[in-house]
């Protein structure tokens, strides 16, 4: 066998020193403009060990200018910890944004701005909103003119929230900052109820196509995370809360399905199409195809008035399989809303 | 001299010099080049050339003067000083937020922002607002090609697992937009093999994903209407066939999220259930909808949509055992011939 592997086009040591030779080029203005920075702040700034630090800034004392003689190089000195850059003034203005950098950034500035513009409050003013426009404006002139299209990106990515505008975005965000108990009429979807709680909030986050805010729930007494698109009502309390010390405050790991106790095993025969929506919104542990494009799904849970209400939407393209007692939840939910159906009537 | 000296001096020298610089002089020149034999210089020349270019290092070759007999290499300053961008403390600060309150790392949103910041006098404070963050997806494999290839219009190239389909194929798109909905990224584009304006979900593609040109694009325009908006579809039920207007009514349980989450007023009450008016164009996917709410909503009219709840409802509320029948019977269409 001859197999012929194409050479990479850059080998490891080459990427190395291109990396370094970047961080250089940012290094150099940052000192420049910054006399007397610190190597611990260049350190923080730019991502890298204080020893790399150094390395980059002694590799200077060589670099310079024709006819490379001391009155021609870059000038570097170390004063006790603080640094100190001369005769580099081309290099006081950093090289402008390259693609690379400029995309991740333009993604995320304009997921932001869908994120605010999608809540009840964007339009009346979170206050990122209006400078962050501009700003991403501002943007497209730090690139190279033939780089056009990614300024475009700004047309070209959306972010949809399923949950419509949110509210209550700038009275949780007064909260969260001065440490303030919220008051929540808050519906509970799998259980069905609405109930009021008492909520000392620590983080808003969107996640899943939804705003969510986690925080200590006083009727739960535990954590929880609730979704803003389900609060009928929220008002800030004057009672205050001792910020959270541990993690508390910081993004809760993606929501993904904890098994409990109560835990039963469903099994349900599913049409195609839907096998695969349903694998969106259900912790599927096993999917088996059947005959005629559909599917055998296998998973747990022990939320079945949640289960019901989604799989109502399906009608006989759903089959319950097992539990029983599932599939009959389901018939006598047919037959109640039914029911309302022939008793209510339409009176018009 | 090691390469990152002789590299920050090849970009000193070709940034300060005023008029371009011919190969000879540029060896002649920068340490580093000498000691090579010709040969092994230009080839080595070739490769520093490239990189920094691959840094974004404007290397520009010109004709050294008027006679244009013999040409030489600079970097024009510029191509190559990010220009003042006159960004407020404010607009810094917002986008430095954006790098912070989504979570994921996207790429070098970071460097960007430490050059913007340089050139912004008086450096933004990179702290992120304690209250919010955003989870989005933004480590989904496909996407760093799919956004360069949205930003430079360049046909891509991929395998797709579409649903319900248990096989993925081969697909050639031209890429509009990204949308991210549902709790994952869609690419709006033009499909090759559909000849007409789809979308794919990026956990479906099942390659790595590869642009179809080698020229660098773009290779396409993108259509005057196309709006990644177009297709907003909140709602299973929304779609492009036309419209019918169907009046649920909500129990007072549930009808303060719909009007807060649909944004919809009440247009009347049917004793204490508030009935709200949906604009419908797809009446199975609505049906859907409308029963996931259970015994809190009730379609009113029309009469076709109604009668379409009831039957799925009775349906569903028949005993499993007639429901299996009807699913025999369905089957094999040569025996329900015969049964005839």
């Amino acid at each position: 066998m001859t197999a012929k592997r194409a050479a990479p086009r850059t080998s490891e040591a080459a990427r190395r020193s291109l990396g370094r030779l970047e961080r250089v080029l940012l290094l150099v203005p940052y000192c420049v403009r910054h006399p007397g920075v610190t190597i611990s702040e260049l350190a923080e700034r730019l991502g890298a060990p204080e020893k790399e630090i150094l390395e980059d800034l002694n590799l200077l004392f060589v670099c310079g200018l024709p006819d490379y003689t001391p009155a021609d190089l870059i000038d570097v000195s170390i004063e006790e910890d603080q640094v100190f850059i001369r005769m580099a003034d081309y290099f006081a203005r950093p090289l402008r944004l390259t693609r690379t950098e400029a995309i991740p950034l333009y993604m995320k500035a304009q997921t932001l701005v869908n994120l605010l513009e999608g809540s009840a409050d964007g339009r009346s003013g979170l206050k990122e909103l209006a400078p962050l426009r501009s700003g991403i404006e501002k943007l497209g002139k730090a690139l190279l003119p033939q780089e056009g299209g990614v300024a475009e990106l700004t047309k070209r990515i959306k972010v949809q929230l399923e949950s419509g505008e949110a509210r209550w975005l700038g009275q949780l965000r007064e909260a969260v900052t001065e440490n303030r108990r919220v008051d929540l009429e808050y519906y509970t979807y799998s259980r069905d109820a609405l109930t009021r709680r008492q909520v000392d909030p620590h983080l808003v986050f969107a996640s899943l196509g939804h705003w969510y805010v986690s925080g200590y729930c006083h009727l739960a007494q535990d954590r929880r995370m609730f979704r803003l698109d389900r609060m009928k009502s929220l008002e800030l309390t004057d009672e205050h809360f001792d910020p959270p010390e541990d993690g508390a405050a910081e993004l809760p790991p993606p929501l993904i399905y904890v098994p409990g106790p109560d835990d039963v095993q469903v099994r349900l025969r599913v049409t195609g199409g839907i096998a695969q929506w349903l694998a969106d919104y259900l912790p599927v542990e096993s999917a088996k195809d059947l005959r005629g494009g559909r599917q055998e799904l296998v998973f747990r849970t022990s939320a079945f008035e949640w289960l019901e209400k989604l799989l109502m939407r399906f009608g006989a393209d759903v089959e319950v399989l097992e539990p029983v007692e599932l599939a009959d939840r389901m018939r006598d939910a047919a037959k109640r809303i039914l029911k309302l159906y022939e008793t209510r009537g339409r009176r018009s | 001299m090691r390469k990152v000296e002789r590299l920050v001096n090849l970009i000193a020298l070709l940034l300060n010099t005023r008029r371009p610089l011919t190969v000879e002089e540029i060896r002649n020149t920068v340490p580093g080049y000498q000691q090579e034999d010709y040969a092994s210089f230009k080839r080595m020349f070739e490769r520093d050339k490239e990189e920094l270019r691959s840094l974004g290092i404007p290397i520009e070759r010109r004709f050294t003067d008027v006679w244009e007999v013999e040409e030489g290499y600079l970097i024009s300053k510029d191509r190559y000083y990010l220009p003042e961008l006159d960004l407020t403390p404010e607009e810094m600060a917002a986008l430095w937020i954006s790098s912070r309150v989504v979570v994921e790392p996207g790429g070098k949103e970071d460097q960007a922002l430490l050059k913007l910041s340089l050139g912004a006098d008086g450096a933004a404070d990179p702290t992120s607002p304690p209250w919010l963050r955003a989870r989005l997806h933004l480590d989904s494999p496909a996407l760093p090609r799919l956004l360069e290839a949205v930003a430079g219009r360049r046909r891509v190239r991929f395998r797709y697992k579409a649903a319900g389909q248990s096989r993925d194929a081969e697909r050639t798109v031209d890429p509009y937009a990204l949308i991210h909905r549902h709790n994952a990224w869609y690419l709006a584009g033009h499909d090759h093999l559909r000849g007409a304006l789809r979308h794919f979900k990026l956990p479906r593609i099942s390659s790595t994903v590869s642009f179809a040109s080698k020229t660098g694009g773009p290779d396409f325009d993108v259509p005057e209407g196309f709006s990644p908006e177009d297709r907003s579809v909140s709602e299973p039920w929304v779609g492009e066939e036309e419209d019918v207007a169907v009046d649920v009514a909500f129990s007072p349980r549930i009808a303060w999220w719909i009007e807060q989450s649909l944004g919809l007023e009440a247009k009347g009450t049917v004793g204490d259930w508030s009935l709200v008016r949906l604009s419908v164009a797809d009446e199975d996917g609505f049906v859907s909808w409308v029963l996931g709410f259970g015994e809190d909503a009730m379609v009113h009219s029309p009469d076709r949509v109604r009668k379409a709840v009831v039957r799925r409802l009775r349906d569903a509320a028949r005993p499993r055992k007639t429901r299996r029948a009807a699913t025999v019977r369905d089957r094999p269409k040569t025996q329900a011939k015969g049964a005839r």
